[in-house]
C-alpha cells in the first residue's frame, strides 16, 4: 500500500500505475472529502454525487496537479468548490428563501441526520453564510483545519481567514441569540 | 462572554451529527472505481505532444510545397503580363483581337488584306 503523499503522486503521474495509485487516493481520501461535501450540501445522495464528481474531475486532471500542496489539500480544492457549484445550482432552480431556511425543519426530517434541534438550527445558521465564511467556520469549527492549511485550500491570507472566521462565529451567535 | 465562549456554551463540543448508510464507505471504492472511465485526460494528454509533432511536420511540408508551387505559378503568369505592361504597343501588335479592332476600323478585309500583301 502506497502511503507516502510523495510518492503516491509519482505514481499519479506514471500512466502505468495510475489508476492503482488512483484507486488507493480514493481509498484513503473519500471519507475525509465526503464530509466536507456533506456539511456543505446536508443530503447524503447530494454528498454522494457531489464527491463522486469530485472525484471524476480530480481524475480528468490529474496532469494539473503541480505538487506544490499536499494532494489532500488538491482534492479538498475540487470537492469544496463542487459542493459550493452544487448549492449555486440548487438555489438558482429554487428561490433563496426555501433553501436557506427551514433548513432545520429539513434536517430533523432526514433519516441520515442524528443530531437534535441545536445541531440543526447549527447548520442553519451555516447555511445562510456567504461562501468563504462558510467554508472556513465548517474546516475550522468541525475538522479543526489550521489557518495555514485553510489558506493553502482557499488561496487566502491567514489573516483575511482569520477575520472570516470571527465574522461568522459572530453572525452565527446572532443567530442563536435571536431564538433564544 | 465573548461570542466563541457563547457558541462553546450553547452548543457544546463540535460534533458530526451526520450519519451514512449501513456498508457506504466500506463498498465506496470499489463501486467508484468500477464507473471510473479506463484512462485519465493526463494520459491523453501525453501522448498528444508525439501525434502533434508528426502533424506539425506533416503541415510544413505541405507548405512548402504549396508555396513553391505558388511562386512557379506565379511566375509563369507574370511573364506573358509582364511584357504586356512594359512592352505595350508591339504586344499589341500581334495580339489578334487588335488586328480585327484595325480593320474593322479601316473596313479592310482579308481579301484585301491578301492583295497588298502580294501587290509589293
Amino acid at each position: 500500500m502506497i502511503t507516502d503523499d510523495k510518492l503516491l503522486v509519482e505514481q499519479l503521474m506514471n500512466p502505468k500505475t495510475q489508476r492503482r495509485a488512483f484507486e488507493q487516493v480514493v481509498r484513503l481520501y473519500s471519507e475525509q472529502l465526503y464530509w466536507q461535501v456533506r456539511r456543505i450540501v446536508l443530503a447524503h445522495e447530494d454528498a454522494n454525487d457531489v464527491l463522486q464528481n469530485s472525484l471524476i474531475k480530480a481524475w480528468q486532471a490529474l496532469d494539473t496537479f503541480k505538487g506544490d500542496s499536499k494532494l489532500i489539500t488538491w482534492l479538498s480544492r475540487i470537492a469544496i468548490n463542487e459542493s459550493l457549484d452544487f448549492l449555486r445550482r440548487q438555489k438558482n432552480a429554487l428561490s433563496t428563501d426555501d433553501v436557506d431556511t427551514g433548513i432545520a425543519n429539513q434536517l430533523m426530517a432526514d433519516d441520515y441526520f442524528d443530531g437534535d434541534e441545536t445541531e440543526a438550527m447549527l447548520h442553519e445558521a451555516i447555511a445562510q453564510l456567504p461562501d468563504v465564511q462558510r467554508t472556513v467556520f465548517e474546516l475550522r469549527y468541525f475538522e479543526d483545519m489550521k489557518y495555514s492549511d485553510i489558506s493553502q485550500l482557499l488561496g487566502t491570507s491567514e489573516g483575511a481567514l482569520k477575520a472570516s472566521y470571527h465574522i461568522a462565529v459572530k453572525k452565527i451567535t446572532e443567530f442563536f441569540k435571536a431564538r433564544d | 462572554m465573548t461570542n466563541e465562549e457563547y457558541l462553546n456554551q450553547r452548543l457544546g463540543s463540535p460534533r458530526n451529527a451526520f450519519k451514512v448508510p449501513d456498508g457506504y464507505f466500506d463498498n465506496f471504492t470499489q463501486d467508484f472505481m468500477a464507473k471510473l472511465p479506463e484512462q485519465s485526460t493526463a494520459i491523453r494528454l501525453q501522448r498528444k505532444p508525439v501525434v502533434r509533432m508528426w502533424m506539425y511536420a506533416a503541415a510544413s511540408v505541405v507548405v512548402a510545397v504549396f508555396t513553391v508551387s505558388a511562386y512557379f505559378l506565379f511566375q509563369q503568369q507574370e511573364a506573358p503580363q509582364a511584357q504586356q505592361f512594359s512592352e505595350a504597343a508591339p504586344a499589341a501588335v500581334y495580339s489578334e483581337s487588335y488586328v480585327d479592332e484595325a480593320m474593322d476600323y479601316a473596313m479592310m478585309d482579308n481579301h484585301d488584306i491578301y492583295a497588298a500583301l502580294y501587290s509589293e
